[in-house]
């Protein structure tokens, strides 16, 4: 086994074109040991390519794939040692949990005894201790997709790729399993590209997230700093912070459809320098209100969302769209008037020439 | 188990391996033969090429291998009619060195396309002189090993049992008392359906013969495709629940009779007409172009050969041409041998087959 | 340097196309040396005779009156046997593939009995059943049209069963019980939720039994009788009586021309109707018989199939017995003709069938396999149109063996097969000479399976370690298992039960059973034919086990 500081995936300018319409253009990414990166962009924009051309099922035209430095775009996807998790986990029906968890040891050519024991081991992993011989048709779809985790682990991969593992199961199961597969994968200190369009599922799981617009990769970034952060619009749109309004700089402060608010950027290190009477784009991200008595807006609660731990409502505030406020009472009713605080640095500020 | 395909896999490409091994050998071997030159027939291989129907008892051709030291192979193919077309077909790369089991019908064919390698065959003199006369035109490429006539039958019990008489010529099948009782085969097909066809084409010409068939058909004749679906299924005294008294068949019919029904039958229940009949012949030659020509002709000569000719009778149900050949007991008795069969020039035969076939064709089926 | 050359030949698209042709080549030098060459020989004869391109005869034939009376019966009696066949055959394959029936597996033997009889047998028992003086000879259906529908549907009516039926089997009942619990009464759930899924089998089955009836020669010819007769026996009819293989070619050609048409809309009609419906290979699709009705609707059908598949046999049988048993102790005993003792053959028949099943699963396998991969290759790809364009064609060719008649076969056999290998009587030919009969049949049956296959499921396997011969075993074998086994079942019936093709291969070796039969029967004498019938229940009795065993085979589970 290589050094633990060598396993690192790196992809340069990869690109892809599948029937002559280009999938990817010139991709460039890097794995570090153990890490965990999220790949998140719309449908179509080429993510679960990159999964592909990392695994070896897909072959680029241009650009490189390397583990621990050298190349490995010559080996086909069977000698590569990764591991792969589909969407709708793609199990085998025609085997029981166990002969689908043992397969790629069976194909490393591991003896009965080692197999059963690795089998075990990866069931009690994913919490499934005890299934072997359940047929697949009988679980859940939580458990075919810890059963599909238990597979790609079992051999031990170098890397797992996930492509939206955790698309069609629903929201608390997701939640359950987000956080099971990140402790277990860095329990085990295996990397792993994850391929998703839901950017909370990306924030839980990744060290880092990059994100990909129509085969490029637009920023790539630990998801704290994305979340301060987003490079663009589309970038925030991606990453969930809402709609962009039309806004304007007077000096420290916003003129937003929401009332005038300070700036953030002024304080912060994203460097913009704005002369008065800029033309901006701004997106409140979810947190950034907040009901309170002391509150400088005044709102008009639409509707109210209980969300576990919190609850939210949607607020209008005079005519500009509809937003989200964080509020920790549950007995407002539509059509209350409402105060609401602004968290300043939960405001994300573009120049207006970044949209489009 | 899923492995269970493994070995069948194995087995497959093995026998792919083999097929291609055992195939070059094949090859090899016969270059090899058909190279070395003939000096002596002795441990050679002769390959004989004829129709489904041949038999022979296996000490027969024992005793030609042993007198002769030539072994003998013998490729039945098809019927008489698909045979002769096949070995016409690979002429100038022969399946086999001898062919047996042409008969009259097809002989000008074969003949016309140069099947046969020119002999001067032994043993001649002792054939009936009547075939010899016939075909002498031939003689270099063929000999007339048996013959058979094709006659009419008819179920002696069923007409003693219906107080009908039978019928005594061959224009009573067309009168109104025997009207839905006979069977015959199609000419297109079948060779006794030919040769009831050719049969009466030569005694009362084309057109009559024509005519003779309309009235024929008219008096509900069934056609048949084949001589077993007629005999077999259609013929009261067939193998099946037959329905029909009166079949194209052939004279040695009452001794086949009798030798298959195991002892069970002393006396036979068919009858035969022997009024217009058609004689056949079948013959047999030296294929152009066989590898072993020598060893040929000492096969063919085996075939009028005395100890053949008299194990012939029993094996195919035909007679011996040889005329110092003894014949069973039981064909003594039982076979019939028409007085004057017809025997229409085989050249005439090959000169107007497919038209005449073609006329019948229309009146009878169409 | 090494990089960049390694980037230049995209290895694994190369690798995965190299495979391919590799693969393609068994099935296109297997056809093309025991098919496409011998026909094209045997053509070459007709029509260009000395050189010379010679098409008076296409002419002559086409502009014939007889041969427009020859095409329209040959058409209209294919297609009244396709829809009979496949109207009996698809409630029998239902009722065998999803319920739990006792002697199920029995009846599925039973089923592919007459689809390995000699013609000539089936047709001697049709004109026994219901020739004059036969039980049913009161109809008179012998000769005639009906007759020769009926024995179609008897012989064809384990294509359905099998075809439709594999697919049946693997199709997740909980579609239907989705349907149902929607409120669709059953024949309603039947047609919205399994008929689009088995749209594509069935166009399958109904092609095959098509073709099989176009070009069905012994059935026609026997229970036809003079009057009524198709192309390929009016092939047969010039070749072997007139040796016109000039207007023989061109009648060739005409059948060509429908079996191909005939493929060409088949094709068409399974893409429009091309469901890929994911399926499951599940354990056991099966459920009980549940209420009255059902017991006995189920229960009247299938004792209606039962007499319907029986009648047959059972004159078979009673003929055979016709002397006690007698025609079956003196099977040990050589019989003359056949240069062999009738039990001989038992033995020669299935050390053929063996050689000819496995060429030909191994054959029809590759080219399922390389058909299906062109067309996942434009799954994946979007725009690989001319290289599935190929694969479609290339399933076109090595389907055309269906439709074109084992007389011209035979004759290219006899022309073609002696250079450069010289295979012509050799043992090999006869099971080749199978094989080739029966490769279009595998492909056929397996193609769908391997269609259904969730291309993903190859995904994982491979990024698990699976080299390409690995994924095929671990991924599509199992779902196309039964298919593999209903295939290798067919080609084993085909080649046991051909007639057509081998009786052209003269051999001087002991005969197959179809042969020996055919022999016996030809000879007067009520024993040869006794001997003849008695074979003819052996043949029953040998299709029947190996049908149950091979289904057993196909329903055998995997020991992980």
């Amino acid at each position: 086994m290589p050094a633990v500081g060598t396993d690192v995936l790196e992809l340069c300018g990869v690109s892809v074109a599948l029937g002559g319409t280009p999938v990817l253009r010139g991709v460039d990414l890097e794995v570090g040991p153990s890490e965990i990166v999220g790949l998140l962009g719309a449908s179509g924009s080429g993510k679960s390519t990159i999964l592909r051309v990392v695994a070896g099922l897909e072959q680029q035209q241009r650009g490189e794939v390397r583990w621990s430095g050298s190349a490995i775009d010559h080996l086909p996807a069977h000698r590569r040692e990764f591991g792969m998790v589909f969407q709708d986990h793609v199990l085998f029906a025609h085997r029981d949990v166990a002969g689908n968890v043992e397969l790629g040891l069976r194909l490393q050519g591991r003896d009965r005894a080692m197999r059963r024991a690795r089998v075990a081991e990866m069931l009690a992993l994913v919490g499934l201790a005890g299934y072997e011989c359940r047929r697949i048709a009988t679980l859940s779809g939580g458990e075919q997709q810890r059963v599909a985790l238990a597979r790609a682990l079992a051999p031990s991969p170098k890397l797992l790729l996930f492509d939206e593992p955790f698309g069609a199961l629903d929201r608390p199961l997701r939640d359950r399993l987000v956080a099971d597969v990140g402790a277990i994968l860095h329990a085990a200190a295996i990397p792993a590209i994850v391929v998703t369009h839901d950017h909370d599922e990306a924030f839980a799981l990744s060290d880092r997230v990059a994100v990909l617009v129509d085969g490029r990769i637009v920023q790539c970034a630990a998801p704290s700093q994305l979340w301060r952060h987003p490079a663009d619009e589309q970038v925030a749109s991606l990453i969930g912070i809402g709609t962009a309004v039309d806004a304007q700089r007077d000096g420290d402060v916003l003129d937003t459809p929401w009332g005038r608010v300070p700036d953030p950027g002024s304080d912060t290190d994203s460097g913009s320098v704005a002369r008065r009477g800029d033309h901006v784009r701004v997106v409140l991200r979810p947190d950034a209100l907040s009901v309170a008595d002391d509150g400088a807006i005044t709102a008009i609660v639409r509707r109210l969302a209980p969300r576990g731990d919190r609850t939210m409502v949607e607020v209008a505030i005079g005519g500009a769209p509809l937003v989200w406020a964080e509020t920790d009472r549950d007995d407002h009713r539509a059509g209350d008037a409402v105060r609401l605080r602004l968290r300043r640095d939960a405001l994300v500020v573009f120049p207006e020439t970044s949209s489009g | 188990m899923n492995t269970a395909a493994k070995p069948t896999t194995r087995i497959g490409i093995g026998a792919l391996v083999v097929a291609l091994l055992f195939g070059e050998a094949a090859c090899g071997s016969s270059a090899h033969s058909g190279a070395a030159p003939v000096t002596s027939t002795r441990g050679t291989t002769v390959t004989l090429l004829t129709h489904d129907a041949f038999a022979v008892s296996k000490s027969v051709l024992a005793a030609f291998t042993a007198d002769t030291g030539i072994k003998v192979k013998v490729l039945r193919q098809g019927d008489a009619g698909l045979m002769v077309n096949t070995a016409i077909t690979s002429r100038d790369d022969p399946q086999a060195d001898a062919i047996y089991g042409v008969d009259n019908t097809f002989l000008s064919r074969a003949l016309d396309h140069k099947l046969f390698d020119a002999r001067s065959f032994r043993g001649l003199d002792a054939l009936q002189p009547e075939a010899r006369a016939a075909f002498s035109a031939a003689a270099r490429y063929v000999v007339p090993v048996d013959f058979g006539d094709v006659c009419f039958n008819y179920d002696i019990a069923w007409f003693a049992k219906h107080k009908i008489s039978p019928p005594s010529t061959i224009g009573d099948l067309t009168k109104p008392a025997l009207r839905g009782l006979t069977v015959v085969e199609n000419a297109a097909t079948s060779s006794p359906g030919l040769a009831m066809v050719l049969s009466t084409i030569a005694r009362d010409g084309v057109d009559k013969a024509m005519e003779y068939w309309r009235a024929l058909v008219g008096n509900g004749v069934k056609i048949d495709d084949d001589w077993t679906s007629a005999y077999e299924t259609d013929f009261t005294d067939g193998g099946g629940n037959g329905t029909r008294p009166i079949v194209l068949s052939y004279a040695s019919s009452p001794p086949a009779d009798i030798v298959y029904s195991e002892g069970k039958k002393t006396t036979s229940d068919v009858g035969v007409l022997t009024d217009g009949c058609f004689r056949q012949y079948e013959f047999a030659g030296v294929l152009h172009g066989a590898s072993h020509p020598d060893a040929a002709q000492q096969l063919v000569e085996f075939l009028i050969s005395r100890r053949f000719q008299e194990d012939m009778p029993l094996q195919m149900f035909v007679f011996p041409t040889r005329t110092d050949a003894a014949l069973p007991e039981v064909f003594r008795r039982w076979a019939k041998v028409p007085a004057a069969p017809l025997l229409p020039d085989y050249r005439t035969i090959g000169a107007h087959r497919d038209e005449w076939i073609k006329r019948w064709t229309s009146i009878a089926l169409g | 340097m090494d990089l960049h050359r390694a980037r230049l030949s995209t290895p694994v698209a190369s690798r995965r196309a190299a495979a391919m042709v590799a693969a393609a080549c068994v099935p296109i030098v297997f056809i093309g040396w025991f098919f496409v060459w011998p026909l094209v020989a045997i053509l070459g004869r007709g029509l260009i005779p000395g050189g010379h391109v010679h098409l008076g005869p296409v002419l002559d034939v086409v502009s014939d009156g007889r041969l427009r009376h020859l095409a329209i019966f040959t058409l209209t009696q294919a297609a009244l046997s396709t829809v009979v066949t496949i109207a009996v055959g698809i409630p029998l394959a239902g009722v065998l593939a999803r319920r739990r029936l006792v002697g199920a597996r029995v009846m599925r033997g039973l089923v592919l009995v007459p689809f390995v009889l000699p013609t000539v047998v089936v047709a001697t028992a049709f004109a026994a059943l219901l020739g004059e003086g036969g039980p049913l000879g009161s109809w008179h259906l012998v000769p005639g049209p009906a007759a020769i529908i009926g024995a179609h549907a008897w012989f064809n009516l384990a294509v359905v069963v099998r075809v439709v039926g594999a697919r049946w089997a693997n199709i997740d009942p909980r579609l239907v019980e989705v349907a149902r619990v929607a409120g669709a009464k059953p024949m309603r759930a039947f047609r919205e939720a399994t008929l689009p899924l088995l749209a594509e089998s069935v166009m399958a089955a109904s092609a095959i039994v098509f073709l099989f009836c176009v070009t069905s020669f012994g059935v026609v010819l026997v229970l036809g009788g003079p009057r009524y007769g198709t192309l390929e026996t009016e092939i047969y009819r010039l070749t072997t009586q007139e040796l016109a293989f000039d207007r023989a070619s061109a009648l060739v050609l005409v059948q060509m021309l429908v079996v191909l048409v005939t493929l060409w809309v088949a094709s068409r009609a399974a893409r429009g109707a091309g469901e890929q419906g994911r399926l499951v290979a599940s354990r056991d699709a099966t459920r009980p018989l549940r209420g009255v009705r059902e017991r006995l609707g189920v229960a009247a059908f299938l004792g209606a199939v039962l007499v319907f598949l029986l009648a047959p046999i059972v004159v078979v049988v009673a003929r055979s017995l016709s002397g006690g048993l007698d025609a079956y102790r003196s099977m040990g005993t050589e019989v003359p003709v056949l240069a062999a003792s009738p039990a001989s053959t038992i033995g020669t028949s299935l050390r053929s069938a063996l050689v000819a099943t496995a060429l030909a699963v191994i054959v029809g396998g590759l080219a399922a396999a390389v058909v299906a991969g062109m067309g996942a290759v434009r799954g994946v790809r979007g725009a690989g149109a001319r290289r599935s364009r190929l694969g479609g064609a290339l399933e076109l060719v090595l389907l055309l063996p269906l439709g074109v008649s084992a007389v011209t076969i035979g004759f290219g056999f006899v022309i073609a097969l002696n250079r450069p290998v010289h295979l012509r009587s050799s043992w090999w030919l006869v099971p080749i000479a199978q094989a080739t009969v029966a490769v279009p049949f595998v492909m056929r049956t397996v193609l769908p399976a391997l269609r259904s296959v969730d291309a993903r499921q190859r995904d994982v396997a491979a990024v698990l370690g699976a080299r390409p011969a690995r994924v095929w075993r671990e991924v599509d074998f199992p779902v196309v298992r039964r298919a593999l086994a209903a295939a290798a079942t067919f080609a084993c019936a085909i080649s046991l039960g051909e007639f057509g093709a081998t009786a052209f291969v003269a051999r001087a070796d002991a005969p197959t059973m179809p042969i020996a039969i055919r022999r016996l029967l030809a000879r007067p004498g009520a024993t040869d034919h006794r001997t003849a019938f008695a074979l003819a229940a052996l043949l029953v009795v040998v299709t029947g086990v190996m049908a149950v065993a091979a289904d057993r085979l196909g329903d055998a589970r995997g020991g992980y």
